[in-house]
This record gives C-alpha cells, structure tokens and sequence, in this order.
C-alpha cells in the first residue's frame, strides 16, 4: 500500500471516530455557546471602542430575544472582528497625520493646549465636551475645533473611498475568516453586524463563509454599497450623507428616521444614535439582529470544544497537516488522532483546511505543560502559506500566525513537524491558563 | 460632499454653542479656572508613558484622584479603576503584538465591566472613551496606544462572560 492511499483509509477512520466528538456539549472549562455575535467596527475605531460599541450590541439584541419566542436555550458569545483601519502607522489617509495637524492648530491657539491630548481624542471620537467647555473662556477655541473636524472627516472619506474602491481581502484578515470558519465548525450559528465602514470587513467575511445558512448578515449605518443581509440607516444618519457621491458605489437608502438628538448630532454614532435607549433606532436594530440569528440553522458540528484548540488553514489546493505534541509526549496528528489530553477532531487532505485539534474540557484529562504545535506540508505545493490559529475557552483568540508550509515532504516530515507555536498550560491555585510562546 | 462636510462641522459648531452643563461657570476665566473648578481633569503630563503611581496599584495617580471625585458609587469605582489599569496596560504594550493581546483581553473585561455597571449604552461608552482620553493624554502615550491599536488590527477579541469585573 503506497503512502497516498494509506492517508486515505486513515482519513476514513477518522471521519467515523470523529463523529464520536464533535459538537459535544462543552462542560467543565469551556461555555457552550450556541450562537456568536461578531461585530465589525468602523475606521478609525481604537479596540475600546470597538468593544464598547460590541458590548451594546449584545444588550440591544438580548433585550431583542427576550420578546421573542424560541430564544430559551441559545446561549450567545460576542466577539470584534477587529479592524484598525486608519490607526496603523503610515496609513494613507490615516490618523498619523491628523496628530501631527493637532500639534500645530492646537499651539497656535494657545501653548498649553498642545500638551493636552486628550482633546485629540475629542477629535476623534466625535464628542467635544471638554472643547465645549474651554471654547467658553477661549472662544477661538471653535475655530481650531471645527479646523481639525474638518481634517478629520475629510481623511474618513476618504479612507471610506478607498475601501469602497478597495475592499479589504480575505489574505488582508485571514484570522477573521480562520475564526468563522473554526466557530462553524464547532457548530456555532454566527450573526455578523457591521457599523459604518467596518461593513465593507464584514462582507469580506460572510462572503468567504462556508455555511451560508448558518451565518447572517445585518449593516448598521452601512458605509459600502454592497450588502449581504438587510440594513439600517437613518435618514438623519449625516455622515452616510456626506459619503454619497464621494465615493464609489452608493450605500444603500435609508429606512428609518430616527430623531435627531445633541447626544449624537451626526446621527451616525452606534451607541448614541444607534442603540440609543430613549429613540426608536435600538428596537429596530434590536429586532434586525433577533430575527436574523433566529432564523440562523445550526451547522452540524464537526469539532469539538477545548480549553484551547488550534486551527489551521492554508491558500490553496494540497495537503497540509496540523500536528500537536502534547505535554506528556503524544504526537497528535492525522495518523495518531487521540492523544492523552486532546485529539484531533479535524482532518483535510484536499486544500485550504481547516484541520482542529481541541485540548480537552475535562479538567481530570487536561495536561499542564508544553503543547509543541506546528505543521506538516504533507502534498501541497511549495509556497503554500499556512495560517494558525490559537483560542481559548476563557480569552477567545489568543494569536493567529502566518508561516510558509515550506516544500512538500510526505510521510517523512511526520516526525519532524515544522515547529510554529508553543501553548504553555498551567494551572495555578486551582486556575487553569493557557498562553502562547 | 462639501456642502455634507460643512454640514457636519456646523453640527458640532451648534452643539459648542448650546448651553446648560458644558458651559464654563460665570468666575471661569482661563483653562486653568476650569481646572481649579474641577470642570477639566488635573492630568498627570510628565514623559513617563504609565505615569506616577505612588500607591502601587496600577492606576495613575491623578485618575485615582479624578475616579474618587467623580466615579460614582464604590462599585462604578472599582469598574473605572479597573478600566484605568487595562488603559495603561496597552499604553505600556505599545506595538508589541503579544502584550498587545494580552492587555487588550484586560480592556476588554474592563469595558464590559464599566458597561455593566453603567445606567445606559451611552453611559458607559462615554465612560469608556473618556477613560482613554485621560490615559492617552500626552503625544507619547497617544502614539503608544495607536501602536497598541495597529498592532491588533485583523484579530478577534472575545467579550467575556458575566460582566467582567476583577471584584
């Protein structure tokens, strides 16, 4: 028997065995969620921000599923598809230049002002309350406000027509994509809800999704043109405005008017307009997102939860194999699936993965120690990249990397896998940790 | 576009000029009578990216000092310091992806924790950001924590589950 057909009678033992593991129930270390909510925020949006406007989301839609019939028994996790659009270093059109332009403005008002940066963040965020309050005894003050606003939107329409005429790729955020694809896997229903131009991110997303009737799409105040799901824009909603005409495509037309407030004069900010408490936008956005994750089927899970498991994928046709040495020794791979804390639940002989291995739940199993975890490029052709995923019970993602799967070496890589990450579980006072090295 | 742009910067000119709480009292004079007042925050600005922290307990002393003025009840406190330290955490990960993972999860408990512990979505994301104006408040930290920002860019973060908070 040749090595290839071997592989293949080994891949259909595994496909039956793993029907043993996937999807069950998550006990002892790790939530069983049924459901993610994943938030795509705008540009220009530091990770608090993100986070905060995701945090509001998930109250907006569990006050949402508590009208509805059928929400006993889903169980949602929330996570934020993060994009620092605008904020890297270099960016065009980013916010580099902008506190270079504060420095300058700000000294021309006033020397002490220069050093008080915590009205760039005004800036940025939108909200002026403590310019407000110096423009009252330096009303020039308005004039460098309203300067550096006009900056500041000027380089967000134009990041926005960038991305219109640029979307991002599926290379540019493959961890996204790796994390939909792990969370599917794991027979997760996943609602993905974009604000303002992190929907151009989403649809990148939900395009490359395998499951397409276990994901749905829903765009805040979308900034994009194109959607995937059904919309909410305000017809107050003054920066969409602003975008049409100056950018390519149109984003879709409103369809709701909510009144406008000083809380939010833009009428575009998600928590203050949006999922405002006291106007008519949260119950809309709250009933968009209900109905879009209940009319979600659950995909048939085919890995399993761990305290941390490892996902792999690649960019092509091939075969490329994901192996785990576990602490006490046991290599896990495709041809030794079970080892003494976790198995590998998930195999991939064809192209693009993903394969999965799921240290377990059960804290009497799980091993503290060194997880060695790497690659075999088993058939694929050199050049392949290889991307690797790490995520935890607790933290969620805790890092994905990117690495050449180097030249194709068969069975004789087996013993040798390219080594990529460590995973260092400990426990300590009772408390289990996972971190990567 | 630039009749949508102007449109926008007025908006905010109105909105300077509104009145009720925002305005300066009638004896506000200059920035520094703001200051006295307790309408503007006495920050710390020295080079130091984590600043002073006399009593150790990983919050910058003069945001102690704002959180006790003006954080609300003993539980709000807790939420703010706790945010407080997650804010300074990142400033002090700057570009470094690691650490910039690691205090990232500690903001993002942080900010669940302030939102929970807050009367409204709008509530505690203002709380949030104006957390982070305070912490990021020289040139040097504001450059530190948008490395800290790129250096996440394309990751998955995960809120977590109950609320968030270390108490």
């Amino acid at each position: 028997m040749t090595s290839v057909p071997s592989r293949w009678a080994r891949a259909a033992l595994l496909a039956a065995a793993s029907a043993l593991a996937p999807g069950a129930s998550a006990s002892g270390l790790c939530p069983a969620h049924t459901h993610t909510l994943a938030f795509f925020n705008g540009v220009w949006n530091t990770p608090d921000a993100a986070a905060s406007g995701a945090q509001a989301l998930l109250a907006a839609l569990d006050e949402a599923l508590r009208t509805r019939p059928g929400h006993a028994g889903l169980s949602i996790g929330a996570e934020v598809f993060y994009n620092a659009s605008g904020l890297q270093r270099g960016a065009r059109d980013g916010i580099e230049d902008l506190v270079e332009v504060f420095e300058q403005r700000a000294a021309e008002l006033d020397e002490t002002l220069r050093r008080r940066w915590e009205l760039f963040w005004e800036i940025i965020d939108g909200r002026q309350v403590w310019w407000r309050k110096i423009a009252a005894v330096l009303p020039r003050a308005y004039e460098v406000a309203s300067a550096l606003t006009e900056a500041r939107n000027a380089r967000l329409i134009a990041r926005t027509a960038s991305l219109a005429a640029h979307p991002p790729t599926e290379a540019d955020y493959a961890a996204h994509l790796l994390r939909l694809r792990a969370l599917l896997a794991l027979g997760r229903s996943v609602l993905l809800v974009g604000h303002s131009q992190g929907n151009f991110f989403l649809n990148t997303a939900y395009r490359a999704a395998p499951a397409p009737s276990a994901t749905a799409a829903v765009h805040i105040a979308p900034a994009s043109s194109r959607t995937s799901g059904p919309h909410l824009l305000s017809g107050n909603d003054m920066v969409i405005a602003a975008l049409r005409g100056a950018v390519p495509g149109e984003p879709p037309p409103p369809n709701l008017w909510i009144p406008p407030s000083t809380e939010d004069v833009t009428g575009h900010m998600l928590a203050e307009t949006y999922l405002d408490a006291d106007r008519n936008g949260r119950t809309a956005t709250g009933a968009l997102m209900a109905d879009g994750l209940l009319g979600l089927r659950s995909p048939e899970p085919r890995a399993s939860p761990g305290y941390f498991t490892a996902t792999l994928a690649w960019d092509g046709e091939g075969d490329i194999d994901l192996h785990v040495v576990e602490p006490g020794g046991a290599h896990v791979h495709y041809g030794a699936r079970i080892g003494a804390s976790g198995s590998l639940d998930l195999d991939n002989t064809t192209g693009y993965g993903p394969e999965h291995y799921h240290a377990s739940c059960d804290p009497a199993r799980l091993q503290a120690g060194i997880y060695s975890v790497g690659i075999n490029n088993y058939a694929a052709p050199a050049g392949r990249k290889a991307t690797i995923q790490i995520a935890t019970a607790d933290k969620g993602v805790i890092r994905t990397v990117q690495v050449d799967a180097g030249p194709p070496r068969g069975e004789a890589g087996d013993a040798s896998p390219l080594a990529v990450l460590r995973v260092a579980v400990a426990r300590v006072a009772g408390a289990w940790t996972a971190t990567v090295h | 576009m630039r009749r949508h742009l102007g449109t926008l910067i007025l908006a905010t000119l109105l909105l300077a000029a509104c009145g009720g709480e925002d305005q300066a009292s009638p004896e506000a004079r200059s920035v520094e009578d703001l200051e006295r007042q307790g309408q503007l925050p006495v920050l710390d600005r020295s080079d130091d990216l984590g600043g002073p922290d006399a009593d150790g307990n990983g919050v910058r002393d003069d945001i102690d000092a704002w959180i006790a003025r003006h954080g609300g009840d003993p539980a709000r406190q807790a939420a703010l310091a706790q945010l407080a330290r997650s804010f300074r955490a990142a400033v002090l990960a700057g570009g470094d992806p690691a650490a910039a993972q690691e205090a990232a999860h500690r903001n993002t408990r942080a900010v669940a924790c302030v939102m929970a512990r807050s009367g409204s979505g709008t509530e505690g994301t203002r709380a949030v950001a104006e957390m982070r104006k305070m912490s990021a408040n020289t040139k040097a930290r504001v450059v530190a924590y948008l490395a800290y920002s790129a250096a996440l860019d394309g990751t998955v973060m995960s809120l977590p589950a109950g609320n968030g908070c270390d108490d």
